[in-house]
């Protein structure tokens, strides 16, 4: 089943007077349960292309259907529904907010979709149990480490059992053990609850995760690459450094 | 979006508000402190006015003005030449109700008096001894002693130096215009918050003034002892309604109202620019949260609803905070009073020794009304930016 439709999407932007073409007619379709990769070089066009996705951005031309739902005449509230309701996200920098507890800010996205109080913690608790990090329900982001912040953005993009977690260089400020450990739970949660995974990297620790690789040259796919290297390793869970 | 989706919606965001707002720690308390400030001086200011204007209003009407008053067509207090024409028959239509102690005539003339040697102009003012139209004690006037009892305020008897039981010439002209002369005793000292009934002013007995002048049942003017604008007009005398006569009053305390209201603007102003300053500095420093709210999936509005609210929220605890602060400290000063300094006799207003503020619910539901409305407007402000803001650059911190 398709999550994500992705036809020929186009992405400029102004640059003085001429235009720079971040993403150059993409197509691509994710099926549910993928755990795949928009790889390349920095300025290739992964983030462009994940903020199209997630409903961030609208793009020049093309569109791209998202767990059914076309976005080409989303408004914003449309948008803001399809992410709250589908899509989570990762970023590199955690995004976590600094006032709120670890609690808080995994709770965030349930308080956005409205969900009952038991409900919500029941949620957060299982979420925070997942990537192993219940001692920590009460701390601050800031009284975290660089791994457990990272754990803390996994469980809110996890939390509401998205169709579709985005992650932007999750790895990208982490060390090698702290990635493998990310990494590790990510394909446990991808495994047990069959959500897809769609990563930007660059990062070569994910690409031996991935199930599926997709380059990108200078906004344009140069190879989609289904591997089945990821799924061995995920399958046996032996890719500690 | 339903009623009720939309009530879930903003007690999300009103919860997260809160959230913020209690962890903004050292921000929230200085905003607060500034707008507590702001609420506490307008309202005790105006609340001073309003005082100022009640106490002088009701001196005013208990001891000069009453119920409004005839003047006859010659009078003008503002001009003392006018005074020596300033007298005529009290109208007939108005004898009933001055015989049912209603209405009190009053003969003003002008006089001299010599006190300690010197020589200082007067108004020599007859009134009825046992008039109940205004609130002075002229039954103090009734007396057996054959001097002419005279009685002053407090102000004219410091000024003058003339004590209760002592004597002074008094000089006048009668009607035909010959001077005359007797000796007045002091038989009391009245204290009167109004200065125009007191300095430079002698109370007699109606009837001794009449005889001395040559007036005989004549008045200059006529007081009014219920408050009416539907008296009758009678030829040669001229109806001042308590509004007209308080008018000059009225007019001073707005003069002075606007004068503070610059005060007002400004810290009205210190107080909201600490607030836009936070919004805009929060834009600015959280625009990365903003960013993720928007990708956690909040809309542009809600995500403007929670900062604008938090600005509101500022003003709310403020509130609260100037209830708790302000309603010991405003009742205090409404029971207390605030003691006034001798100077402000000078400034020709009808004050006691002490002014009463008074804080109606309209002043401070006005207040309240003002600062909600500027908070949320203030707050509301710099938000709008949002609404331009790209959320992908947001995410990373950026700003365009």
């Amino acid at each position: 089943m398709s999550i994500v439709s992705v036809k020929g999407l186009v992405k400029k932007y102004p640059n003085g007077t001429n235009w720079f073409t971040a993403l150059d007619n993409v197509n691509l379709e994710f099926m549910k349960g993928e755990f795949s990769g928009v790889i390349g070089p920095s300025g290739s066009g992964k983030t462009t292309l994940l903020n199209m996705i997630g409903a961030l951005d609208s793009p020049t031309e093309g569109y791209s259907v998202i767990a059914g739902k076309d976005t080409r005449n989303m408004n914003s509230r449309e948008s803001a529904r399809l992410r709250n309701h589908h899509i989570g996200f990762i970023f590199q920098t955690y995004n976590l907010l600094s006032f709120y507890s670890v609690y808080e800010n995994v709770e965030l996205p349930l308080l956005l979709l409205e969900l009952p109080g038991q409900e919500r913690r029941k949620k957060v608790l299982d979420a925070l149990e997942w990537l192993g990090i219940e001692d920590k329900v009460n701390s601050r982001p800031a009284q975290l480490s660089g791994g457990e912040k990272q754990r803390v953005a996994v469980a809110r993009a996890v939390v509401k059992r998205p169709d579709l977690v985005l992650a932007d260089e999750p790895t990208a400020n982490l060390d090698s053990e702290n990635s493998f450990n990310i990494l590790e739970m990510m394909v446990k949660l991808n495994r047990e609850l069959e959500t897809t995974f769609i990563f930007a990297t660059h990062d070569e620790k994910v690409m031996k995760y991935l199930r599926r690789k997709i380059h990108l040259m200078d906004g344009r796919v140069i190879k989609d690459e289904r591997s089945t290297e990821g799924e061995k390793q995920f399958g046996h869970s032996q890719a500690r450094p | 979006m339903s009623d009720r989706r939309k009530e879930r919606n903003s007690l999300v965001i009103l919860r997260l508000a809160l959230r913020n707002i209690k962890e903004g720690g050292l921000r929230t308390y200085l905003n607060v402190a500034a707008l507590v400030l702001v609420i506490l001086l307008i309202i005790g200011f105006q609340g001073l006015f309003d005082g100022m204007l009640a106490s002088t209003t009701r001196a005013m009407i208990e001891d000069e003005v009453a119920g409004g008053q005839f003047w006859h067509e010659n009078y003008d207090p503002y001009d003392p030449l006018s005074i020596e024409d300033s007298h005529g028959r009290i109208p007939e239509k108005l004898r009933n109700s001055i015989k049912e102690g209603e209405a009190e005539p009053v003969l003003i003339r002008l006089g001299t008096i010599y006190p300690q040697g010197r020589m200082q102009t007067a108004l020599i003012r007859g009134i009825d001894p046992k008039q109940k139209v205004l609130s002075l004690p002229t039954e103090t006037l009734l007396t057996e002693n054959t001097d002419l009892p005279v009685m002053i305020g407090t102000r004219m008897a410091r000024n003058m130096k003339l004590k209760e039981g002592e004597s002074l010439i008094i000089r006048w002209r009668d009607s035909k215009g010959t001077f005359d002369a007797a000796e007045g005793r002091i038989v009391s000292i009245m204290n009167t918050q109004v200065p125009a009934i007191d300095e430079g002013n002698l109370w007699v007995p109606l009837d001794r003034l009449q005889e001395m002048t040559a007036l005989p049942g004549e008045a200059t003017i006529i007081i009014m002892g219920s408050d009416t604008d539907g008296h009758t007009p009678s030829s040669g005398w001229i109806f001042r309604s308590r509004d007209q006569l308080m008018s000059d009053i009225r007019e001073i305390v707005r003069t002075k109202r606007i004068s503070s209201l610059i005060i007002y603007l400004i810290l009205l102003f210190s107080g909201m620019l600490a607030i836009f300053d936070t919004q805009v500095l929060s834009l600015f420093r959280r625009r990365r949260e903003i960013g993720t709210l928007i990708a956690l999936g909040m809309t542009r509005q809600q995500v403007i609803a929670l900062f604008t609210l938090e600005g509101m929220l500022y003003g709310i605890i403020a509130l609260a905070v100037s209830i708790l602060l302000g309603l010991p400290l405003l009742f205090y000063l409404t029971s207390e009073g605030i003691a006034l300094p001798e100077i402000i006799d000078s400034y020709g207003i009808a004050m006691g020794e002490r002014l009463y503020p008074v804080y109606s619910f309209e002043l401070v539901a006005g207040t309240v009304i003002l600062i909600m409305s500027v908070v949320t407007v203030v707050s509301f402000i710099p938000t709008r930016t949002i609404a331009r803001l790209n959320p992908t650059q947001a995410i990373q911190g950026k700003i365009t």
